[in-house]
């Protein structure tokens, strides 16, 4: 029965994290903990081999010209790796939770920056569409700042910076939101396959948590990029301007709490 | 040859795009495979103790596929084979980069392979 129950949670795991670039291990470690009452250690392995699932999905059903842009996402990993060994190295020496509070700033900055993309839109009555085959990608500088950052935060206070990586690569870099959590989709596949051998050495995966929850997740990012297709852009930018706010807010907790 | 498409000419575009498709598709379905068939076996040969039961295999112990339980074996070689995708891929495109002469995109390509080789360390502590 609870094997059935991790089955559904990886489904709804899967289908979001495919639909917002996210991976859905921000979704699946709070599930595995609190439902299913698992050490935290297993939980993270588990939801490590998911977000490779969801990787994994998304990339085996994309339709032509709809996979991750990957020119792209090896940019913006490789400046992620450098912030994140910057991070690590500085641990210590800055202090985490001054970085937890500008990193919430910088979260809703870039929801208020959607909000106001969103708008300008909104009044132009132009068609925001999900996929395009042809884009230019500006503002370069910007983008990889931010994946460093992000990545610095992540070597820091051990927090993921993919979620700042969709709304960036949408709002700030011109790419088309479809291709953006398509291109996130395959770099939190390689984040979480750098990490996932420490938790698989360290014996943190059982078979009865990690097969159903994984096979859930694989074909939840299937009916998540199915879904993706027939969206319309704004219920995606809504979606992601939302859990840029709970993350921003969460973060500034982090960073004022004793 | 018209460049636009992802910063990549037409071609290589689509090659990079139909190889990462079909490479993350015969990979994941052949982990999820011996995933799904390993826990089965296990379940069937009820070696099961009590939740969340048996750990997966550590990496000693799938060098020496007589001592172990093949049911475990199938459910961790899957799990290995899964977390080295996304490794596959960027060494897939970094394949494509090369063979395409876009040096820039070769050298990210090693960087990230890198990143992940650095990580493999951690298997070993």
């Amino acid at each position: 029965m609870i094997e059935l129950g991790l089955f559904v949670t990886g489904i709804a795991a899967g289908t979001l994290g495919a639909l917002l670039g996210l991976g859905g291990g921000i979704f699946l470690v709070p599930a595995l903990t609190v439902i299913y009452h698992l050490p935290m250690r297993i939980a993270v392995g588990t939801s490590l081999v998911g977000v490779i699932a969801t990787s994994a999905g998304v990339a085996a059903v994309a339709r032509r010209g709809r996979g991750a842009d990957v020119g792209l996402a090896l940019r913006l990993e490789a400046t992620t790796a450098a912030g994140a060994i910057l991070g690590g190295w500085l641990a210590g020496l800055v202090s985490g939770r001054l970085l937890s509070v500008l990193f919430a700033f910088v979260t809703f900055g870039t929801a208020g920056y959607l909000l106001r993309k969103a708008r300008q839109l909104d009044s132009t009555g132009i068609q925001d569409s999900l996929f395009a085959r042809h884009y230019q990608i500006s503002h370069w500088p910007i983008g990889l700042a931010v994946a460093f950052g992000a990545g610095m935060v992540s070597g820091l206070l051990g927090v993921g910076g993919g979620f700042i990586k969709v709304p960036v690569m949408y709002a700030v870099m011109g790419v088309p939101l479809g291709v953006a959590t398509a291109t996130s989709n395959f770099m939190v596949g390689i984040t979480a396959a750098a990490s996932v051998f420490v938790y698989y050495g360290r014996g943190d995966l059982y078979p009865l948590v990690v097969v159903p929850t994984v096979v859930g997740v694989f074909l939840g990012a299937v009916i998540g990029v199915y879904v993706l297709f027939r969206l319309r852009a704004a219920w995606v930018r809504l979606a992601l301007t939302g859990l840029l706010i709970v993350i921003g807010m969460q973060m500034l907790f982090r960073g004022l709490a004793n | 040859m018209t460049v636009g498409i992802r910063g990549l000419s037409e071609t290589s575009g689509e090659d990079l795009e139909v190889a990462m498709k079909r490479a993350s598709l015969v990979v994941s379905l052949a982990a999820l495979a011996l995933m799904v068939g390993g826990l089965c076996w296990h379940l069937a040969a009820q070696r099961l103790r009590e939740w969340p039961g048996d750990t997966v295999m550590p990496l000693t112990g799938l060098f020496h596929p007589r001592t172990t339980d093949p049911a475990i074996l199938a459910v961790s070689a899957g799990v290995l084979l899964l977390g080295l995708l996304p490794a596959m891929r960027v060494v897939l495109a970094l394949g494509i980069y090369a063979g395409r002469r876009r040096w820039a995109d070769v050298v990210l390509a090693i960087i990230v392979v890198l990143e992940l080789a650095a990580s493999l360390i951690g298997i070993g502590q």
